[in-house]
């Protein structure tokens, strides 16, 4: 029964999600920026084909993260603010079954999108003459997998707190994501140039530490972004791909755990 | 939890907190009440006595602070609580994407049914509450009050429930509504659905409830038939020994 909760509660969440109107001008504003690219790259000093990978994958991840953050924290609110989940919950239907089966909808949703931009950019790079190869496909796995994350991060959120707040918080999450491993670098690199007595060489280390416990705990998401090996036809290992993939699954299935947590004992007042 | 009681509350207490600095407002002060298998049982009182509250906890939408609450023996935390159980809320809002047929699909679905069974179903609670005509078909976000809360009857219906939570059913509904829901009501009952629910309008309740619990401030303050609860309080009717207690909490 468990399951069949999630399915049907999944089912509808994607329909809900499908008709909407914000999944279609993210769509559309994603494909006219990867036409865009085109153009881009006849005015750029690299190569044509390069720019339109590299910025296309870019467009995907990004464009991707706003229908992550407007499905998932607009379907979760949605409920809670419009009161549909007073009926649905009052259904034999347990608070984790409803989370999970809004995640897989809304997953299914992200996936359609990665899968109809990527085809964009298959198409685009047809029409340049360029090469469809083995890393696109890679850089674009990997885009799913970084928006499953972002999406969990958003129902997460959404669960406790505003529509607003749940956003500047995803995309907080995002934004760290991506850099936390250059800020770390740079911790790194201002503490080792840092001049004897000053603050930085006394406290350094333990700013860096501090860092690096922090960058234990955020998502790796940096670790998604394959667009320059996909612009330079580098083929990742397939070890790399399926440890990147488990790890998404992992952290997704952590963020879910926490929110069902958080989730369970909330009034629905 | 005795086998004869489809609802059983003791002592329930419950604080909400709202607000910016999420403040506590107590709204339930140690109510306790049974409702027996087969009742038709009316739960009245003003706004804000605690009514919806009382509901929610019993629907498990909101967890309570102490006291033992049980629905069919079974505590409302646990999601076998409302395998047979239907509720309709005080304002029902749907997906209004969906048309009611689509939503009672769905709801359906939740609850188990699937295939013939559950067109069957769909049919036979739609005709129950009036509502097997085309407007079924349409988007949700078209409909009227009226036919909102038909579609709402008949979600909570589809699978037969044992017990039966309706909050404020008759609400905002013209005087044909009203008497849809009422024979709707009687007709569950006759098929042995416990009923259990709040409404303002006393007519209808002294029209059709065995018995009636009233609540005022968050606190129980008669529970019996109408025939005892006006013989006890001296009173002619329900509305008279309500304007009464009320008279007495507000200053």
């Amino acid at each position: 029964m468990f399951l069949r909760e999630i399915y049907l509660i999944a089912v509808n969440s994607f329909m809900e999600a499908v008709r909407d109107k914000v999944p279609y001008v993210v769509l559309l504003v994603a494909i006219a920026l990867a036409a865009f690219s085109v153009l881009l790259g006849e005015w750029s000093v690299f190569d044509r084909e390069f720019v339109v990978k590299s910025v296309t994958i870019s467009i995907i991840s990004f464009s991707g993260f706003f229908v992550a953050l407007f499905a998932g924290i607009g379907q979760v609110q949605k409920e809670i603010q419009k009161k549909t989940i007073h009926t649905l919950l009052a259904k034999p239907v347990s608070r984790t079954a409803f989370l999970l089966g809004k995640y897989i909808g809304l997953l299914a949703l992200i996936a359609l999108h990665v899968i109809l931009l990527s085809l964009m950019l298959f198409f685009v790079l047809w029409t340049i003459d360029g090469t469809i190869s083995l890393p696109i496909v890679q850089a674009c796995y990997l885009v799913f997998w970084e928006l499953a994350i972002v999406l969990a991060f958003a129902v997460l959120f959404s669960t406790y707190s505003s529509a607003l707040i749940s956003s500047v918080f995803s995309f907080g999450i995002y934004l760290i994501g991506h850099l936390g491993n250059q800020i770390l670098k740079e911790v790194y690199f201002a503490y080792r140039i840092s001049d004897d007595g000053s603050f930085l060489r006394e406290h350094g280390e333990l700013i860096y530490n501090m860092a690096k416990g922090v960058s234990y705990i955020i998502p790796n998401l940096f670790k998604f972004n394959a667009s320059m090996h996909a612009a330079h036809s580098i083929v990742l290992e397939q070890s790399y791909i399926i440890f990147q993939s488990l790890y998404a699954l992992g952290y997704s299935g952590a963020v879910l755990c926490l929110a069902a947590l958080l989730f369970k004992n909330k009034d629905f007042v | 939890m005795s086998e004869t009681l489809a609802v059983e509350i003791r002592d329930l207490h419950k604080t909400y907190r709202a607000g910016f600095w999420l403040s506590k407002k107590k709204t339930l002060f140690g109510i306790s009440l049974e409702v027996k298998k087969g009742e038709i049982f009316g739960f009245i009182g003003p706004n804000g006595a605690g009514k919806s509250t009382t509901i929610k906890v019993l629907t498990g939408l909101l967890r309570k602070d102490s006291g033992e609450v049980f629905i069919l023996g079974k505590k409302p935390s646990e999601t076998a609580s409302r395998t047979n159980l239907g509720y309709l809320p005080e304002q029902p809002y749907f997906y209004d994407s969906l048309s009611g047929y689509e939503l009672l699909k769905f709801y359906g679905g939740l609850n188990g049914l699937k295939g013939k069974l559950l067109e069957e179903r769909i049919h036979w609670a739609l005709k129950l509450v009036n509502a097997d005509s085309d407007w079924i078909h349409r988007r949700l976000r078209t409909y009227s009050k009226g036919m909102q809360q038909r579609v709402g009857l008949a979600q909570a219906i589809l699978h037969k429930p044992k017990l039966l939570i309706l909050d404020e059913p008759m609400s905002g509904l013209d005087p044909l509504g009203r008497r849809d829901v009422r024979e709707a009501i009687l007709a569950l009952n006759r098929e042995g659905s416990t009923i259990f629910y709040s409404s303002h309008i006393l007519s209808d309740v002294e029209a059709i409830s065995h018995r009636v619990a009233m609540i005022i401030d968050g606190k129980i303050s008669h529970t019996g038939t109408i025939e005892e609860i006006t013989k006890e309080t001296g009173r002619n009717s329900l509305e008279e020994v309500l304007a009464k207690e009320v008279s007495l909490v507000v200053p």
